[in-house]
């Protein structure tokens, strides 16, 4: 009897182990790591701290995946194991510290597809992880000042947009602006974070910076939801190809505009219209060239 | 005498017929070490069918049998004896509880554990858009798509060449704004001419940028 409640008990430990590991679990992952470092040749001491490192990014909840692809990648491009470690440790401490890290891996995946020397590409992690760290102070002071809190994935997302938006060229300031907007108005952290999503892509296509920040505004004021911003955006863009200046295609936002036949006034119009998909170039979801 | 017994033991039985035992109560009668015999299991028998008769448990023969020593056997031996001899088991109500919630469980895990990967694909299809990477290169012998979808992996996404000279792939995207390059024979790191727009990728050049929306 003692046997078969041992077998029943190790079978609900079996199933419960399958539910915590995805498409890859971590042991597998170790198992591939340890088989890359192993052909690899580090040196015992370098292969070591790798080993141990890989155990930590996946007992922190790295993906399996990414550590798999780091340490292979930087296998074959005979980074050393060193560097790799490296990597590693960035995006653990990262993760530690309570950021997204995925943005950093990509950085990292990226840094060594096209052969960049690894202290650059440690470089250019750290400062992805600086930014990483600015945004997130920023977008929890809006969740402290009554921003409506989502998950921690919607945390992440709103922390990589306004980390993006850093890139691009705003401030802290213009991010936290909108914060406090979107707080004080009582919006939700994802219509936060895809305001300033819009923000950056409508700078990166050349909108200028504060022309950006006033169109961001008007999504936080108007109380688009995230679908609504995305047609605005790609309604703007399409208005740009056609010859309208910036302002002109800021200024329909809210006013309804002078030229042309869009409707472009009401929020709730958009919600359920199909304006805005059609003939936007590359706001395309398949792109037509 | 030991006749007398022998008679006595099948009065006792109820195998005389009617003479012989009336003769043999006559015998009784007259002999008080017989009577007294006579007496004393005639009250035993009648003790004994008046006693309870309770019934040995089930488990009796398999309790007795499992106490006797134990020869020494190969293990394969123990195994097939342990796989094909039969087996009581006992079972408490608490045990068959846990095993009745092991199995429903299991059985739950197993069903809930297909809808929701299945319900994770669904979802994930329905989420993603298919988006389509061009680029002219007529002289590339191969071209590759690197981009954060695919962890910039040089070797995952290539793309197939028309007769014109034409390089495409359709790939399956979520809404959000990527980086991406083309690699053209497996070195050559290009931009997209038609990308919608282009962003400074930390290392000193710059991606392109695909912005998909899902609307």
């Amino acid at each position: 009897m003692k046997k078969i409640l041992l077998f029943t008990m190790a079978a609900a430990v079996l199933m419960a182990s399958s539910v915590t590991f995805g498409a890859q679990a971590p042991g597998d992952a170790l198992a591939v790591v340890e088989r890359a470092v192993t052909d690899a040749g580090y040196a015992f001491e370098v292969r070591t701290a790798l080993m141990a490192k890989a155990r930590e990014a996946l007992e922190q909840g790295i993906s399996p995946d990414d550590v798999t692809a780091l340490v292979q990648k930087g296998a074959e491009q005979k980074m050393g194991g060193q560097s790799t470690t490296l990597f590693l440790s960035i995006a653990v401490e990262t993760k530690r510290q309570g950021l997204p890290e995925r943005p950093i891996l990509n950085r990292i995946h990226q840094g060594i597809a096209k052969g960049v020397p690894p202290d650059k590409v440690l470089m250019a992690a750290g400062q992805v992880k600086e930014r990483l760290g600015a945004a997130a102070e920023v977008v929890d002071k809006a969740r402290s000042q009554g921003l409506k809190s989502g998950n921690a994935d919607e945390r992440d997302r709103a922390v990589v947009a306004a980390a993006v938006a850093l890139e691009t060229g705003f401030p802290t300031d213009d991010i936290g602006k909108i914060g406090g907007l979107a707080a004080q108005k009582k919006r939700a952290l994802s219509q936060f974070a895809r305001a300033v999503e819009s923000m950056a892509n409508l700078k990166e296509a050349g909108m200028p910076r504060n022309l950006a920040v006033q169109t961001a505004r008007q999504f936080v004021i108007l109380d688009y939801s995230e679908k609504g911003m995305a047609r605005q955006e790609i309604e703007m863009f399409s208005m740009r190809r056609s010859g309208w200046s910036w302002q002109d295609a800021f200024s329909r936002l809210h006013t309804g505009g002078e030229r042309g036949t869009r409707d472009m006034g009401s929020p709730l119009q958009h919600e359920s219209g199909a304006g805005g998909v059609a003939g936007s170039g590359g706001a395309l979801p398949r792109k037509r060239l | 005498m030991y006749k007398e017994r022998e008679l006595l033991q099948r009065l006792l039985d109820g195998e005389l017929d009617e003479s012989e035992r009336e003769q043999m109560l006559k015998a009784i009668e007259a002999n008080p070490f017989l009577k007294r015999d006579y007496k004393g299991f005639a009250e035993t028998i009648q003790a004994l069918e008046e006693a309870k008769h309770p019934l040995a448990p089930p488990y009796f023969t398999a309790e007795v049998m499992r106490k006797l020593p134990v020869l020494a056997v190969p293990f394969w031996k123990k195994a097939a004896l342990f796989l094909f001899r039969p087996h009581i088991f006992r079972l408490n109500i608490a045990t068959i509880a846990f095993l009745l919630l092991a199995a429903v469980s299991g059985a739950v895990f197993l069903m809930g554990r297909g809808t929701m990967q299945t319900a994770a694909l669904e979802q994930g299809k329905a989420n993603t858009v298919m988006v389509t990477f061009r680029l002219q290169a007529p002289g590339a012998q191969s071209v590759a798509l690197a981009g954060e979808f695919n962890k910039w992996m040089v070797n995952e996404t290539q793309l197939s060449r028309s007769k014109s000279g034409e390089w495409q792939v359709e790939v399956p995207l979520r809404a959000g704004t990527y980086a991406y390059m083309f690699v053209v024979d497996g070195r050559t790191w290009l931009p997209d001419p038609d990308a919608d727009a282009y962003r400074d990728d930390g290392f000193g050049s710059r991606n392109s940028v695909r912005r998909v929306y899902h609307l």
